[in-house]
Parts: structure tokens; C-alpha cells; sequence
């Protein structure tokens, strides 16, 4: 027993051992549903796609280039997994109940709100629209970090960037969420003119 | 000192536990100074607070393995192959002309190159063979090499070990491999160790640290001057040159070199040389002797990587040795005869037979080959005990360990009768 890589269960996988897919569905759910939750978490149906994720790119398991990059790979599947649930589902949805749109929000827009202990339902918005005032690089790597814990390697080994560059990325993305979050009454704060550096 | 600057663009990697041991250091050090630094620090933390909370009753609510194992679909690739296989039948003319003239002359070298690329890819993909352990922490440059290779390669995290591993660290890395048990191995700056199995390390030279867990077989630590001997405990081996010196924190340590042995408790240290000096057994300050061992610690990661990747079997701690007690009656010994009923054969274990006095001081050790248990017409073995050529006479009472080697058989033997003989 030893911790098989990514490209020895997929050839595994391939080869017909169908058991072997656990392995790599409990490796990847958190990443895999921290993404679904990323693209359609408004609509509850993160798990779903999900699950439906993990079927497509089983299904076409075989049109892998790069084993060892499986991870990138499953991220590229569940991004298009999501994508055409939204596709099938939103005007459904849309019509039977009107939801609040996602927008860009700028980061002055974040800022406002009451500040203080928020609770619950206030704090998950406050939230949403502070993650949604992120460049848009930054916000899968912020979500699968807060919502499932992933370490940056486990980032890193799903979003395809390096490690170091996840955690130049969340350093930048957890300023930019201080200063909205904790910072946002604070006059000093210099989120306004705040650099996004490369 | 760093500046507040540099300290920043540390801080929320601290806040989410992801910094290197140095950079650490560097960090604290700072914020024990800077109370801006300090504010700076609660606020990231607040934020990480604030967002794990809002994000938490989203977070995946169960496994979602049974549920998709229960509905996998078919895979498309072998239709793919088929549909490929049609095609080219269908269209034969179709692959490139030139292409196909190249072939012979391509093949070989298209070999060579994948061969060579394979060959330098192989240290990643070490999955080839039993794998005994992960590496669970790494910093500076560790270099690992097998018996039958001259080539040394770069060790990652989270890599895996495969027995005969040799790692070397050089004088600014130290390393830590769990094993499979679990067992844990440290290893200081300037070390060579080689990983034998779960439960047999060779150290080349330097220091290391080992944790060992409980187990029916016995932890097997070779150095160059002695062996080390032991079931579930926490000790550290210090190979210099020629001397090699271990350290017990925890436990019991039986060290070996030639005939002679020591038995060593929490608390104690035994310096072990080339010539046959006498074993002298010595009260050490433990903390202080293995306190660079608290430098070495596992990455949070890669130790819940090991846990999940690498499983230990079920701890089913049975004492492999035997104890026995004999009176002597004051009365000089010459021998003992080890009695056990004779049974089925083949697959028994060897032993090794440690002799001491009444205040478990050493007196003879023996190796008895598992030959003599697997031998059908055998059912007593005789085991002289006159260690300087006279027999033992200021025993009281003799204490006998047994205790199974189960490198030549794994089936144990049970001794029905232990008796002295005398002079």
C-alpha cells in the first residue's frame, strides 16, 4: 500500500480497475466540488455537478494526454461540467424564480455594507461580494482554500499553477479581502489604489 | 531584521500554516518587535475567520465515492480505438507518404530518446516496488540513491521510500520519513541512512532519531559498530568516525556489537567503540541530547498524506519475547537447555537468547538458528553459558529473553521448559 501518483490510477483506471477511480474521487471532491460551488453554488447544485463531473471525465478517462496532470485535467472537465449545467438549468431556473445576479462588484461597492459582528445570511453575502471583487485569477484558488481547506500544494495541483504562485496569489487576494472585510471602516485603508501585482 | 515590508508578503501564508521552518523563525521574530505587524497578523487572521465561516455551510457535505462508483459510466475509449482502427482501414492511403518512409530510420531514434527520458524521469515515478514509507518533511537539499545505482537524486515531499533507499542529507538539510507501523525516522544535517524495510534502517553515519512502534518483530538499526535492537520505543543513534553512540528517551534498547550487549533504559546513553572496551551505560541529559530533533518536524500535509496513502496494519501489539526466570540456588551454572514440544516444522522463527543476572545485568548472548527449531528430530537446545570460560556462579537467579527473528521463518515457537544445568 503506498500512495499511488495520479498517472499510476489513471493507467490503473484504464487498464479496467474501476476501484481504483475512488481513489482519485476522494482525492479530488473537495477541489472538484469547491469548483462546482466556484461556478453554480447559488443554485445548490455544487454536488451535482460535482458528481456528474467525476462521470465525464471518467468517461473520456482515455483522451488524457498527460496523466501525471490529472488534476489540471479534472479542473478543465468540472469547469466544462458546470458550464453546461448552467447552460441547461439558468433559463429554468431563471423563470421560476428571479435570484439576484452576479455581478462584478467594484471594491467600494464591497465596502459597503455595515460593519461590525455579521451574522449568517449577511456575512455569507458580505462575503460573496468581497470574493466577487477579486480578479477573476484569484478567485477559485481563494475559494478552494476557504471553503474546503486545501493546502497550496492541493491548489497548486488542480489549478495547474505553481505553488509558489498560489501562494502569491492568495497573499494578494487576502489582502484585498482584508481590507474589504475587516478593514472596510478604516480610513487608512488602501484597498482603493490597491496594486494588483503580476 | 527583516523589514516590515518583507514581513508582509509572509503573513498570510503564516496565517494559512503554509511557511518554510526559516521563513518562520524570520516572521516571529518580527512580530515579537513590530506591533504593527502584530495588528497586521489579526487582521488576516480575522479575514481567514470571517471566511471560512461564511463559506463553511457550503463546504461538501459527505463522501461522494459511493455515489458516483455506483453509476460510472462506460469508458469511450475502447469505441474510440475502434472507431480509429475502422478509419485507417477505411482510408488507407490517407497517412502521410513521407511520413512513413521515415519510419525506420525515425523508430530508433524515437526509441533512444523515450528510453532516455524514461531513464532520467524514473527517481519521480518511484513507485516502482513495495513502498515502506513517505517522505514527510524536507528542507535543504536531500539526495537519495539505491544499492544498485550510482545515480543520487533529488528527494521531494511527500515522496515515497522503497526499501534499500539510501538518503544523505548534507550540512545545512534534515529530513523525516514515516514508515509504514507507524514508525518515524529523523534525520540531522551530514547523515547517511539507509531505509532497509518498515522495521530495519541502516545508518552510514550521522545522526538520526527513530520512533518505533510496537510490533510482534523486532526494529533492526545497523551502524558500523554495532546493532541496535529494538520493539517500541524513541532513541537516537549518533555515528561519528569511530564511535557510535545511543540515546534512549523512552523504552527499551538492546545494542549489540559482536558477542556482547547492553540493555538500555529511558534516561541512558552508551558510547560503543571499535576495540573491546567495556560497555559503560551512562545517565544523560535526554532533552539536551536530542534537541535538534525538535527542528525536524512533519509537514501537516504530508503527514495526513501518509496516514491516508500509507496505512499501518491494525496495531495488534503482541510481546514477541518471553521472559523466563530461573533460580540457580546460589549453585554455579554451566548451561541451559531450552525444551519445546515437538510440532509441526517449517516456517519457524530463529531466536536470539539473552542471558542476564538477577539485576538484569548482560552475561551471554546466542543466536539459534531457525535450522534447530526446524529441525523435526530436534526438541531441546543447549546453551552453554561460560563466558569467560568459567561458569556463572554468583547468579542467584537467571533471567532468560527470548526473542524471535523472523527473517528466516515467521512462525514462533513455544518453549515448554528452560533448565539449568550445573557445574
Amino acid at each position: 500500500m503506498h500512495r499511488a501518483t495520479d498517472a499510476e490510477l489513471v493507467f490503473r483506471c484504464l487498464e479496467g480497475d474501476t476501484d481504483t477511480y475512488a481513489i482519485l474521487v476522494r482525492r479530488y471532491q473537495a477541489a472538484v466540488h469547491a469548483t462546482a460551488y466556484y461556478y453554480a453554488g447559488r443554485y445548490g447544485a455544487s454536488e451535482d455537478i460535482a458528481q456528474e463531473a467525476f462521470w465525464n471525465a471518467y468517461r473520456s478517462l482515455a483522451h488524457l494526454k498527460e496523466p501525471e496532470k490529472f488534476g489540471v485535467w479534472l479542473k478543465g472537465v468540472t469547469t466544462r461540467t458546470a458550464a453546461n449545467w448552467l447552460r441547461r438549468n439558468v433559463p429554468r431556473i431563471m423563470s421560476e424564480t428571479p435570484l439576484p445576479q452576479r455581478r462584478m462588484v467594484s471594491i467600494e461597492d464591497a465596502r459597503q455594507g455595515p460593519s461590525g459582528k455579521l451574522e449568517g445570511k449577511e456575512l455569507g453575502e458580505r462575503v460573496q461580494r468581497a470574493i466577487d471583487s477579486l480578479p477573476e485569477r484569484y478567485r477559485l484558488p481563494v475559494i478552494l482554500r476557504y471553503l474546503q481547506e486545501l493546502s497550496y500544494e492541493e491548489i497548486s495541483r488542480f489549478t495547474g499553477e505553481s505553488r509558489d504562485e498560489i501562494r502569491g496569489i492568495l497573499h494578494r487576494a487576502g489582502r484585498q479581502l482584508r481590507d474589504v472585510l475587516v478593514r472596510s471602516e478604516s480610513s487608512e485603508g488602501d484597498a482603493r489604489w490597491h496594486r494588483v501585482h503580476k | 531584521m527583516a523589514s516590515c515590508t518583507q514581513v508582509d508578503s509572509l503573513v498570510q501564508a503564516y496565517v494559512d500554516g503554509e511557511l518554510r521552518d526559516s521563513e518562520r523563525a524570520i516572521l516571529e521574530q518580527h512580530l515579537s518587535d513590530c506591533a504593527a505587524c502584530r495588528k497586521v497578523l489579526r487582521e488576516h487572521r480575522a479575514t481567514a475567520a470571517l471566511m471560512f465561516e461564511a463559506l463553511a455551510p457550503h463546504q461538501l457535505s459527505g463522501d461522494l465515492t459511493p455515489a458516483v462508483l455506483s453509476h460510472l459510466p462506460h469508458m469511450d475509449h475502447v469505441q474510440s480505438l475502434a472507431q480509429e482502427a475502422t478509419w485507417r482501414i477505411k482510408n488507407p492511403r490517407r497517412a502521410t507518404l513521407v511520413f512513413r518512409a521515415l519510419v525506420p530510420a525515425l523508430a530508433p531514434m524515437l526509441l533512444f530518446v523515450l528510453g532516455f527520458a524514461i531513464y532520467m524521469a524514473w527517481p519521480e515515478a518511484e513507485s516502482a516496488g513495495r513502498v515502506v514509507g513517505m517522505v514527510v518533511h524536507r528542507d535543504g537539499g536531500v539526495l537519495r540513491s539505491h544499492d544498485d545505482s550510482t545515480l543520487r537524486h533529488a528527494v521531494a515531499l511527500e515522496s515515497r521510500v522503497t526499501p534499500d533507499e539510501r538518503f544523505e542529507t548534507d550540512r545545512d538539510s534534515t529530513l523525516m520519513i514515516n514508515l509504514a507501523g507507524p514508525s518515524q525516522v529523523k534525520v540531522d544535517h551530514n547523515t547517511r541512512v539507509k531505509i532497509v524495510d518498515t522495521r530495519a534502517v541502516n545508518v552510514e553515519a550521522g545522526r538520526v532519531w527513530l520512533n518505533v512502534c510496537k510490533a510482534r518483530e523486532k526494529f533492526r538499526v545497523t551502524t558500523p559498530l554495532a546493532d541496535i535492537i529494538v520493539f517500541g520505543t524513541q532513541f537516537a543513534v549518533d555515528v561519528n568516525g569511530n564511535r557510535t553512540v545511543v540515546t534512549v528517551s523512552e523504552g527499551e534498547v538492546t545494542v549489540e556489537q559482536g558477542e556482547r550487549f547492553a540493555v538500555l533504559h529511558a534516561g541512558e546513553e552508551l558510547e560503543v567503540r571499535p576495540q573491546a572496551e567495556p560497555f559503560t551505560v551512562r545517565e544523560v541529559p535526554v532533552a539536551k541530547v536530542m534537541a535538534w530533533t525538535r527542528r525536524v518536524q512533519p509537514d501537516a500535509v504530508a503527514q495526513r498524506r501518509f496516514e491516508t496513502e500509507i496505512p499501518s496494519p491494525a496495531s495488534k501489539v503482541v510481546r514477541a519475547y518471553q521472559v523466563y526466570r530461573l533460580d540457580a540456588g546460589g549453585r554455579a551454572v554451566e548451561a541451559i537447555t531450552l525444551s519445546w514440544d515437538a510440532g509441526p516444522v517449517g516456517d519457524r522463527a530463529g531466536y536470539d537468547i539473552y542471558v542476564f543476572d538477577d539485576r538484569m545485568r548482560p552475561l551471554v548472548r546466542e543466536h539459534v538458528s531457525a535450522s534447530v527449531f526446524n529441525d523435526p528430530a530436534r526438541s531441546e537446545y543447549k546453551l552453554v553459558l561460560m563466558p569467560d570460560g568459567e561458569p556463572i556462579t554468583n547468579a542467584g537467579v537467571l533471567n532468560i529473553r527470548t526473542v524471535p527473528d523472523f527473517t528466516e521463518g515467521r512462525r514462533e515457537t513455544s518453549f515448554r521448559e528452560i533448565a539449568t544445568h550445573i557445574y
